[in-house]
């Protein structure tokens, strides 16, 4: 590509086009003429197609991110509801908002990624002494402000352990999954993103749930409890199983548990396909097994079920009737 | 405050060895991550090798802390643009979020734009945003803005100019 600069009388000509043409108004007489002088010489349509990079730039972000990202560079100020309704283009220039900015205090901040692949269990403790356990092909974002400290759930599922904010303002607690946000009430507790919903349980504490497109479904869940969330709805909780988070601890401890269900668990554990045969799917299972060695939970379900487990690869593993 | 040379490399050598451990350090209680302190520490050095400008020693620390601000800033403003990119993407549905691989490249060129746009009038860049994002016409843009149309075309112009001088006429 040619590099060499462009005489500025002709850049400033086709900034001049170009301002006229995005007017959503231009004339075919104004278009033709455009195009005539772009034409005329070689160094008129070099200085456009300089001009477009940009143009393209801008619509290369999708549209309802780059409005999110862009319109005001310190987003963080405004309230999460301002942000959601801008999100959906509900308004648009907040004339006059910017003033209520504050200035943030940009030392503070504290930004990590965190990952687990398939079959593996991490425990991390974060700057401010929370601790998290990230299950099996888990991403996490951990993204500490001024004002908040955020765990975005990219996938998977992760127990969170808070520890009391040392920062002055003592900053909520919040993990954001696909669905809406789980802020701390002072507490332990497990979120797992699946495509349609998460799901959050309450081991001490509480946590309050904000479905993304229905803040006012807001609903707290205490201790003892779990429930299933979308991006619109939480459901009424019901009684979280005692050993629902025995998976931090690498075990699967299940009570009277279908054997369909059982094997759909482990399988977010292992690499490859885990089948469960249609007629066994209604046996029942109890047991405490190993999500460090699938392979041998599978085996040990064979002492307590009339099943077998077929291997056609180690990738390929079917569990059926014997 | 800083001189050039042309046979910097000894002077930057000095620069290093008396100064580069007082500025992680500094830079760590500020920040209160050694990760990021000794990130920011060492582009602090690269920035000062690429632009030539070596400090006078009675300046150093002065002009050190300076660059590192900079930078510090620039980190600060990226990861903004990342968590907002964070925030857009839960709020999303499923179908209309980009896949995890496009990540990286969909975040850079926010960061590009917002570098462009960053020290444009408030009014100069809220105009281009409204048309090139929202697609709005410089007639709604105009009313959005309470300006004239003719006012918005100018904007319009600033903008682009801007756009073309930080991508074809900074470089030096």
């Amino acid at each position: 590509m040619d590099d060499s600069p462009i005489d500025p009388v002709i850049v400033q000509r086709a900034i001049e086009w170009m301002a006229r043409l995005w007017s959503g108004e231009a004339s075919d007489a104004d278009k033709a003429a455009c195009q005539q002088w772009r034409m005329e010489h070689p160094s008129h349509e070099r200085a456009w197609s300089r001009l477009q990079i940009m143009e393209n730039k801008l619509h290369s972000v999708p549209r309802e991110i780059a409005r999110h990202a862009l319109y005001e560079p310190k987003s963080h100020t405004q309230p999460a509801r301002r942000r959601v309704l801008k999100l959906l283009g509900l308004t648009i220039v907040a004339g006059g908002a910017m003033h209520l900015e504050r200035e943030h205090n940009i030392w503070q901040i504290a930004f990590s990624d965190y990952s687990t692949q398939t079959g593996e269990i991490r425990k991390i403790m974060l700057s401010d002494g929370t601790r998290l356990v990230l299950g099996t092909a888990t991403a996490i974002d951990v993204r500490f402000d001024d004002l908040k400290r955020r765990v975005f759930l990219r996938s998977g599922e992760i127990l969170v352990i808070t520890a009391p904010d040392s920062a002055i303002a003592c900053r909520p607690f919040q993990v954001q999954s696909r669905h809406g946000t789980v802020e701390a009430l002072g507490t332990s507790f497990t979120v797992r993103q699946t495509g349609n919903f998460s799901d959050a349980a309450v081991f001490d504490g509480a946590v309050e749930i904000r479905p993304n497109r229905a803040m006012s479904a807001a609903m707290r869940i205490d201790n003892g409890q779990r429930t299933v969330f979308s991006a619109e709805h939480v459901e009424p909780p019901i009684a979280v199983h005692k050993n629902a988070a025995a998976w931090t601890t690498g075990k699967l401890v299940v009570e009277n548990m279908r054997v369909a269900d059982f094997v759909a668990e482990l399988e977010r554990y292992r690499v490859g396909i885990l089948r469960c045969d249609p007629a066994i799917a209604d046996l029942q299972v109890t047991g405490v097994f190993s999500l460090h060695d699938t392979d041998r939970a599978l085996h040990n379900l064979t002492f307590a079920l009339p099943i077998r487990i077929i291997y056609r690869t180690p990738y390929w593993v079917t569990v059926q009737q014997k | 405050m800083s001189v050039s040379t042309p046979s910097s490399a000894p002077i930057i050598e000095i620069l290093h060895n008396d100064h580069h451990s007082w500025l992680r350090g500094w830079l760590r209680k500020r920040l209160g991550n050694a990760f990021d302190a000794a990130d920011i520490a060492h582009d602090t050095y690269v920035r000062i090798i690429a632009s030539g400008n070596i400090p006078t020693p009675d300046q150093s620390r002065c002009y050190l802390t300076q660059i590192a601000n900079g930078l510090v800033i620039d980190l600060y403003r990226r990861r903004q643009i990342e968590t907002a990119y964070l925030e857009a993407i839960q709020l999303l549905p499923n179908a209309e979020a980009p896949a995890e691989e496009m990540r990286a490249q969909v975040i850079e060129a926010l960061i590009e734009i917002d570098t462009i746009l960053h020290n444009l009038p408030r009014k100069v860049r809220a105009a281009l945003l409204l048309c090139k994002i929202d697609g709005l016409s410089y007639r709604e843009i105009a009313e959005q803005l309470h300006v004239s149309m003719s006012s918005v075309e100018k904007y319009i112009a600033l903008g682009l100019r801007a756009c073309y001088q930080v991508m074809y006429e900074s470089r030096n």
